[in-house]
């Protein structure tokens, strides 16, 4: 009794300091407005909150489009190459949305091959013809939805493979053609996962920053840096934040919502796999061209523009200045997963040596962190850590008349405290499914077997764990060496990481110069979309079994 | 005969509730015991509380010479040699069938390991499959893995959980079979727990029927059949209806059928419940006790009538598969059974 009561104590101090960023923003919606404030609201509120708006539509009519369309062929349809589909169509996962936005800024631009490709053709000079901007909202939209789909595409796909035989045949003899089938039976069966993809996606959409700002596209994540860094008004940013945050728990409340009001996707107990439509002649051609196109626009295009860049870029491509950025970003990558995993694997080995509701909600606490926008993140962190240092420095000033100077802000400290906030789910949400495979039945059989906790850990739990706790640690690794704004707002003055890099030089459109830094981030991300797609495969083949 | 596990007057709270209340019952080495009630008895708790999971409140638990649990000391588990073959078989996924079955023989050599393995193998006939991993076997084979992988250590005693309730009727019975036949070449000392009758008595030697939290019963199959303590037993066991009957004294007892000799349970009280099976009932169309068939169901071999009678209460009754009545039909029946038994209420 008395461990439990100093584990669940653990439990909840973890959960309450990882909570201190979100707690401070929600704070700050109560503090009465600035000056600064007043004229946000008078001039770009309305602004911030429309083009985030318009874009969350955007988004998630183009991942809808994309994703749904791209799930229901590769797991519905047969024709040529959906194999390699199947996993290709995860790739854009690896690209960060910044990243893909550039590199089409690059191609799309006057100077970009496409134009000069037209003009070649056709003889015009500037002026002489009409070419849509790029950098636009509707621009920053297809970029999110082309790197943002593999969200929906992944959890519908999953849906209408689960889906039984049975229930599509019925509407068959019912008199549907296979299109009817599909809009009044598959898709409608497939909401929840529909809906819970499209949530991901536009809770990227909220949290994206380097998109936006690259295209001047004025949305809250913007506003949060322009007011923090270009008005020095930290209570109006905060602000600002706060009311990002509310756009993020409304997402969150209608996903969930729409979740229970769906409880009707499982209508048959009994199991047929599907057979899929086997497609011929222009359906044959066009099934392969959708996913054809949509791969290389989102991967494949990038990608080999990236690639094309590294052989043009002006700078000595690998210098030491590409290494130290790589070690900075390595580093910072890999203390954060490795922290994250071990109290991933405290609070998820508490909760089930502990299992109530106080630690429950406190591992639901600490592991809600990544619905939460980095730039969010960052101000949250930011306040409370200056705010501590401010009071060391005139604690030590008053009584010792020495001055500590920042001993938390603008360290790699709170850097890594801010990733742990965001990304901790990622981890917890790993090791969970891992722990959740040994069930107390497995612990029990080896107790009754002689074995003592500390045995049973060794020859159960570690070895049944260890691709959990590998793929918890790759996530996170992946997602930091990733992650843009939280790092923009709080790296330590002259530390840049690949990131920051690629966007710094990607503003100050050297966009071939930003490409190694770009490429690096890429290959480093396709890394767990591989994971996935094998994990993917793997279970539906131990699920024939 | 040597007593293997004593259970004494135990209580044992989960989650704060009472879930078992005052159960006493003995196991002789050797023979095959089993804890039989609906779910929520309160029977798993007792079999969780041998091995070592769950604490007693009052009471102890002797297995063999040891003491193992009381109000104030509960054994670890893995002190205690007991083998449990859980309700989900709990095998290890990352391990083959034959590492599996050698997992709590860590402190054998690795000849005698691996011998002991071969020859459990070969008598769950599953030589062929000890490279194989778990999810490579039917759910069958998995629950003759999970059974031998006990049984490999030698316990002193082998708990079972509802061990063939994942499995369908078929293979229920065929397993239920070879089970016990595979625990009784080896001699081992087993108590198990499950819902199903049928399964109770393919397997048991000693039967334990439980309700709310109590043991109302145990003794053999024959004895719950012939002479149930209890109402609760009564209808547990078979498919018997009660009826309601008045005391007349000398072991008499009226009901719709008329006038009975019984064996009287104690208490004994004037207005009192009749066990009838449907088996103790015929269709004579000359009696003068009339009832009217609700339901013909036809099961091949015999029917299963049910009747109501004049006063509303309903029976059941089984009559050969030549017999052609329909429902609505107006019958005479008359009891033919010497061994009714009745209760007070």
């Amino acid at each position: 009794m008395q461990q439990h009561f100093s584990l669940d104590t653990s439990i909840v101090l973890i959960a309450l300091t990882l909570s201190v960023p979100v707690i401070v923003i929600v704070g700050f919606l109560f503090v009465p407005a600035t000056e600064v404030w007043h004229h946000l609201a008078d001039t770009v509120l309305v602004d911030y909150i429309s083009n985030s708006l318009l874009l969350m539509i955007g988004v998630a009519i183009g991942t809808f489009i994309l994703g749904v369309t791209s799930a229901w062929l590769t797991a519905m349809c047969n024709f040529p190459g959906r194999k390699i589909f199947e996993w290709a169509l995860l790739l854009p996962l690896a690209m960060p949305a910044y990243i893909i936005a550039y590199t089409y800024t690059g191609m799309l631009d006057y100077a970009g091959p496409v134009q000069t490709a037209i003009r070649a053709v056709t003889n015009w000079g500037y002026g002489d013809y009409w070419f849509p901007e790029i950098r636009s909202l509707e621009g920053a939209a297809l970029m999110l939805s082309l790197v943002l789909y593999p969200y929906v595409y992944l959890l519908t796909r999953a849906a209408f493979l689960n889906q039984s035989l049975c229930v599509l045949d019925v509407s068959r003899t019912l008199g549907n053609n296979t299109w009817q089938t599909f809009l009044r039976v598959a898709l409608p069966l497939a909401r929840p996962a529909i809906a819970a993809g499209l949530t991901l996606a536009l809770m990227e959409t909220l949290a994206d920053f380097g998109t936006v700002e690259y295209f001047g596209v004025q949305t809250f994540t913007t506003g949060i840096f322009r007011t923090w860094f270009g008005l020095d008004d930290v209570a109006a940013a905060a602000q600002l934040a706060g009311i990002l945050l509310l756009f993020v728990i409304t997402l969150i409340i209608i996903e969930r919502y729409q979740r229970r009001q769906a409880r009707y996707h499982h209508t048959s107990q009994r199991h047929q796999a599907l057979k899929r439509i086997k497609l011929h002649g222009a359906n044959r051609f066009a099934a392969f061209s959708f996913c054809f196109t949509l791969l290389s626009l989102g991967f494949l295009l990038p990608v080999s523009q990236l690639i094309t860049w590294l052989f043009t870029a002006s700078e000595e491509l690998f210098d030491n200045r590409y290494f130290s950025l790589v070690q900075h970003s390595l580093t910072l990558a890999a203390i954060t997963a490795f922290l994250a995993l071990v109290i991933a694997v405290l609070l998820s080995y508490g909760r089930r040596i502990s299992p109530n509701k106080v630690t429950k909600i406190a591992v639901g606490i600490a592991g809600m962190g990544y619905a939460i926008p980095g730039a969010v993140i960052a101000i949250g962190v930011m306040i409370p850590f200056s705010t501590f240092d401010n009071w060391l420095d005139s604690f030590l000033v008053a009584q010792f008349g020495v001055s500590s100077g920042l001993v938390l802000g603008g360290t790699i400290f709170t850097l890594i405290f801010a990733y742990l906030v965001r990304f901790l789910a990622m981890s917890l949400q790993t090791v969970d499914t891992g722990l959740l495979r040994i069930k107390t039945s497995m612990d029990e059989a080896a107790q009754s077997m002689g074995l003592t906790p500390l045995q049973t850990v060794k020859r159960v739990h570690i070895p049944m764990l260890t691709g959990s706790l590998f793929t918890a640690l790759l996530l996170v690794f992946v997602d930091v060496l990733k992650e843009l704004p939280a790092t923009l707002i709080l790296r330590p003055f002259n530390f840049n990481t690949l990131a920051v890099r690629a966007y710094e030089l990607a503003s100050d459109e050297r966009l071939a110069d930003a490409a190694p830094a770009a490429l690096t981030i890429v290959a480093i991300g396709i890394i767990p979309v591989i994971l996935l797609s094998y994990s993917i495969t793997r279970s539906r083949h131990e699920h024939k079994a | 005969m040597s007593t293997k596990l004593n259970v004494n007057q135990i209580s044992i709270n989960y989650r704060e509730k009472t879930a078992v209340e005052g159960v006493s019952f003995t196991l002789e080495a050797g023979r095959i015991g089993c804890l039989l009630g609906p779910s929520g008895c309160g029977k798993t708790t007792i079999l969780r509380a041998i091995s070592g999971f769950e604490p007693v409140r009052k009471g102890n638990i002797v297995l063999g010479d040891r003491s193992v649990s009381d109000s104030n000391f509960t054994m670890p588990s893995q002190e205690r040699r007991v083998g449990m073959v859980f309700q989900d078989f709990a095998l290890y996924p990352h391990l083959t069938v034959e590492k599996n079955v050698q997992f709590g023989l860590n402190k054998w050599s690795k000849h005698d390991r691996k011998e002991r393995a071969a020859s459990l193998l070969k008598l769950v006939k599953l030589e062929d499959f000890s490279q194989r991993y778990p999810h490579e076997l039917s759910g069958g084979q998995q629950q003759r893995v999970a059974l031998i992988r006990a049984m490999a250590p030698k316990p002193d005693i082998l708990l079972m959980d509802e061990p063939f309730s994942s499995m369908d009727t078929e293979l229920r019975h065929t397993l239920a079979a070879e089970v016990r036949s595979i625990l009784k070449q080896e001699n081992i000392t087993t108590l198990l727990v499950t819902h199903d009758q049928s399964e109770a008595f393919a397997m048991a030697d000693d039967i334990g029927v439980m309700e709310n939290s109590r043991l109302v019963q145990w003794g053999s199959a024959k004895e719950l059949y012939f002479e149930p303590k209890n109402p609760f037993v009564a209808k547990f066991i078979g498919k018997s209806t009660l009826l309601k009957a008045s005391y007349k004294g000398n072991g008499m007892v009226e009901s719709p059928l008329g006038l009975t000799k019984v064996k009287y349970m104690t208490p004994i009280t004037p207005i009192s419940l009749m066990q009838v099976r449907p088996q103790d009932v015929v269709i004579s169309l000359d009696s003068d006790i009339k009832a009217t068939i609700t339901s013909a169901l036809y099961l091949g071999h015999e029917y299963l009538y049910t009747l109501k009678l004049t006063d509303d209460q309903t029976l059941l009754c089984v009559a050969s598969s030549n017999s052609n009545y329909k429902e609505n039909d107006q019958v005479g029946i008359k009891l033919i059974s010497s061994n009714l038994i009745s209760y007070g209420v």
